[in-house]
C-alpha cells in the first residue's frame, strides 16, 4: 500500500491549466526539472477528474538536494522523475504525492510542492529568503501537511480505472453513414420528383434537364465521393459532383476551354475525349433547394456553352 | 491522407498550462463542451504536444446526432519552431463545425493578446462577442472575411475579397496562399438574384509547368475546383454560395483548395514552394 501526502488546495475543481501555470513558475527555479507528461481523465465521471503529471528531474537536481540521510538515486537512473496527483471530488481539490513512488526524489519533490503550495498560498511565505536555511523548515510544514493524508485506497482505485469506448466510436460511426446515405438518397428523390425518371446505383444517378423554349435536353450526372481531404471519416464525409457534358475535345482547343474557366460560373474538365463541366459539393450542404439551383445553372451552362461551340462560336483553334 | 488543420499561434515556445489555459477559456463561450481528457506529452523532442479530448453536448451537434454527447479533439503541436493548434481532418463531420468554433475563439483569443503585447492597434472595428454557433452561416462576405482572420494569417482584405496564408508544419513546413472574392454569378443575375457567391483560388505554378490539356485532365481528379488560367499562371479556382460557408465548410473547402494547389506546385515544380 502506498503512503500518500495530500493537500488541499483552494480550487474550484480541478483548475489544471492553473495548477500547471503555477508549477511552471515553481520548476522555473530547479533547472533539470519540467513537466514531461499530463494526463487528465474527466471522461468517466466529469463530477471526480484525475490527472496525473510526471516531471523529470535531473540527476544533478536530485542529489543537490538530498540530504545525508536520504535514500540515494540508485547507479544509472539518469533520467529520475516525480509524479504528483491532482483531483477533484466534490467541491474539495486535492494535490496527492505517492511518497514510496517518489522515494528517491523527495527531497527536490518536497521543494517544488513547497513552492507550488506557497504561490497558490495554501502555505505561508517564508520570511526568510535564504534557501539553505529555510530547508528544515519547509521540511516540517511538508511534514505537517503529510497528516492531512485522505483516504489512500479510494485514490489508488482511481488511477487505475480506464474504459474502452470503442464500441461507443463505431456505433457513431455507422449513424453518420446512415445520415449521408440518406442525405444523398433525398437528393435522388428530389431528382426523381423534379425531372423524371433517374438512372443509376447506390453511388451515383443520372437526370435529365429540359427545356421548353428552345426545346433542349441535357444529362446531368451526380456521383458521391469521398474526397481525399476526408479521407478516413468514412462516408461520413461525402461529397457529390455533379457533371454534365460539354463538347468532345475535337470541338474545343484545350487553350480556348481553360481561358473559359477562369470567368465561368463553373469550370470545365477533361473525361478522355470530353469536355465536362463540374462542381462538387458536400452532401449535407446540398439541401433541395440549392441542389436544384445548382443542377439547373450546371446544365443550362454547359447547354449554351456546347451550343457556342457547336454554332462555331467558341471553335477548335 | 489529408494533412491535419494547423493554425499558428502566436507564442514563442510551447506552454502546455498557456495553451490549455487559453482552450479552457475559450470553452467558457461553449457551456455544453467540457474538457474529458487532456494529456502533455513533452517526452519526445518534437513536436511536443497537447491533446485534449473535448466531449461536446447536444447543443453543440446536428439535430440528426442524437442526444448522446460526441467527442473530438485539438491539439497543440510545437515543432521546435513553431507553435500550431491542431485539428485532425479524421475527426467525425458531426463534431468538427463545433472544433472548429472552439478553435476560432481560442485563436482570436490569442492573437488579440499577442497584439496588444506587441504594441499593435487592438483589432479592427468588430465586437470581440464570440460567436458560439457552429452552424452559424457568414452573415456577409465581411463575416467570411473576419473568420478567415480569425482561424488564418490575413495577407490583405478589401470589401469584396481578401487574402491568407495557409501554412502546415508536417511533413515539412509548407505555405499556400488563398484569395476570397465576393461575386454574383451569371445564372444568378439572371434569374433577379442577388445571392453572394464566393470564389476561393489559389495559385498552383506558372503556365509553362503544364500544356492546357494536362491542365484540364488534372482538373478531372480534383476533389474540389478545376485549374483555370491567371495571368501567366495557373490557379485552382472553386466557386460556392456564401450561405453554404459555414464555419466548417468554409475552413475544409479552403484548405482542401490550398492543400490540392499545393500538393501539384511541389509536383510540378520540384518542391518549390513559392506560393
Amino acid at each position: 500500500m502506498s503512503n500518500w501526502s495530500t493537500f488541499t488546495l483552494p480550487f474550484e475543481g480541478l483548475e489544471l491549466p492553473r495548477f500547471l501555470l503555477t508549477l511552471e513558475q515553481s520548476l522555473a527555479a530547479f533547472p533539470g526539472a519540467r513537466v514531461t507528461f499530463v494526463e487528465l481523465d474527466a471522461a468517466d465521471d466529469p463530477d471526480e477528474p484525475l490527472c496525473g503529471i510526471e516531471i523529470a528531474l535531473s540527476r544533478p537536481l536530485v542529489e543537490r538536494h538530498r540530504a545525508p540521510e536520504d535514500p540515494e538515486l540508485p547507479e544509472g537512473e539518469d533520467a529520475p522523475s516525480a509524479e504528483i496527483t491532482l483531483s477533484a471530488e466534490g467541491e474539495e481539490t486535492t494535490l496527492a504525492v505517492d511518497l514510496e513512488r517518489n522515494a528517491y526524489v523527495m527531497p527536490v519533490l518536497v521543494k517544488i510542492v513547497e513552492d507550488v503550495l506557497r504561490r497558490l498560498e495554501v502555505i505561508e511565505e517564508d520570511e526568510s529568503e535564504d534557501e539553505e536555511d529555510e530547508e528544515d523548515d519547509e521540511d516540517e510544514e511538508f511534514d505537517e501537511d503529510e497528516e492531512e493524508e485522505l483516504d489512500e485506497e479510494e485514490d489508488e482505485d482511481e488511477l487505475d480505472e480506464e474504459e474502452d469506448e470503442e464500441a461507443e466510436d463505431e456505433a457513431d460511426e455507422d449513424e453518420s453513414e446512415d445520415e449521408v446515405g440518406e442525405a444523398f438518397e433525398s437528393l435522388r428523390v428530389v431528382a426523381a420528383r423534379t425531372f423524371g425518371a433517374v438512372e443509376g446505383n447506390e453511388t451515383s444517378f443520372s437526370l435529365t434537364v429540359s427545356w421548353e423554349e428552345p426545346p433542349r435536353k441535357k444529362g446531368v450526372r451526380v456521383r458521391a465521393f469521398e474526397p481525399a481531404f476526408a479521407a478516413g471519416e468514412g462516408t461520413g464525409a461525402s461529397w457529390v459532383a455533379l457533371e454534365c457534358e460539354v463538347c468532345p475535345l475535337s470541338a474545343l482547343a484545350p487553350a480556348e476551354a481553360v481561358g473559359i474557366n477562369t470567368a465561368a460560373d463553373f469550370q470545365m474538365s477533361l473525361d478522355g475525349e470530353t469536355y465536362l463541366l463540374t462542381t462538387s459539393y458536400p452532401v449535407r450542404a446540398l439541401d433541395a433547394s440549392l441542389f436544384l439551383e445548382i443542377t439547373l445553372a450546371l446544365a443550362e451552362q454547359a447547354d449554351i456553352l456546347g451550343l457556342a461551340i457547336e454554332e462555331g462560336k467558341l471553335a477548335r483553334s | 491522407m489529408p494533412r491535419p488543420f494547423c493554425f499558428t499561434l502566436p507564442y514563442a515556445r510551447f506552454s502546455p498550462a498557456h495553451a490549455l489555459a487559453s482552450l479552457e477559456e475559450a470553452m467558457a463561450t461553449f457551456p455544453d463542451a467540457r474538457i474529458a481528457r487532456a494529456v502533455v506529452d513533452m517526452e519526445q523532442e518534437a513536436p511536443q504536444g497537447l491533446d485534449v479530448d473535448i466531449e461536446l453536448g447536444p447543443s453543440l451537434l446536428p439535430e440528426s446526432a442524437g442526444e448522446a454527447p460526441r467527442t473530438g479533439t485539438l491539439s497543440v503541436r510545437f515543432d521546435g519552431q513553431m507553435v500550431s493548434l491542431v485539428i485532425d481532418p479524421r475527426d467525425s463531420s458531426v463534431v468538427l463545425p463545433a472544433i472548429f468554433a472552439i478553435a476560432e475563439t481560442m485563436l482570436t483569443s490569442v492573437r488579440d493578446l499577442a497584439a496588444v503585447a506587441a504594441g499593435e492597434d487592438a483589432e479592427e472595428e468588430e465586437d470581440a462577442e464570440s460567436d458560439a454557433d457552429p452552424w452559424s452561416k457568414p452573415a456577409s462576405f465581411d463575416d467570411l472575411a473576419r473568420r478567415a482572420r480569425h482561424l488564418f494569417s490575413l495577407d490583405g482584405r478589401g470589401e469584396t475579397a481578401f487574402g491568407v496564408t495557409i501554412a502546415w508544419q508536417k511533413p515539412v513546413g509548407r505555405t499556400q496562399g488563398l484569395l476570397a472574392h465576393a461575386h454574383t454569378p451569371r445564372f444568378e443575375e439572371e434569374n433577379g438574384g442577388e445571392g453572394t457567391w464566393v470564389t476561393l483560388e489559389s495559385p498552383v505554378c506558372p503556365k509553362n509547368r503544364l500544356t492546357p490539356e494536362e491542365a484540364l485532365r488534372r482538373s478531372r481528379s480534383l476533389d474540389v475546383g478545376a485549374l483555370c488560367e491567371r495571368a501567366e499562371h495557373y490557379t485552382i479556382v472553386a466557386r460556392y454560395p456564401l450561405r453554404v460557408l459555414d464555419r466548417a465548410r468554409f475552413v475544409a473547402i479552403a484548405m482542401a483548395i490550398a492543400e490540392q494547389a499545393d500538393r501539384l506546385e511541389a509536383m510540378l515544380t520540384g518542391g518549390k514552394d513559392e506560393f
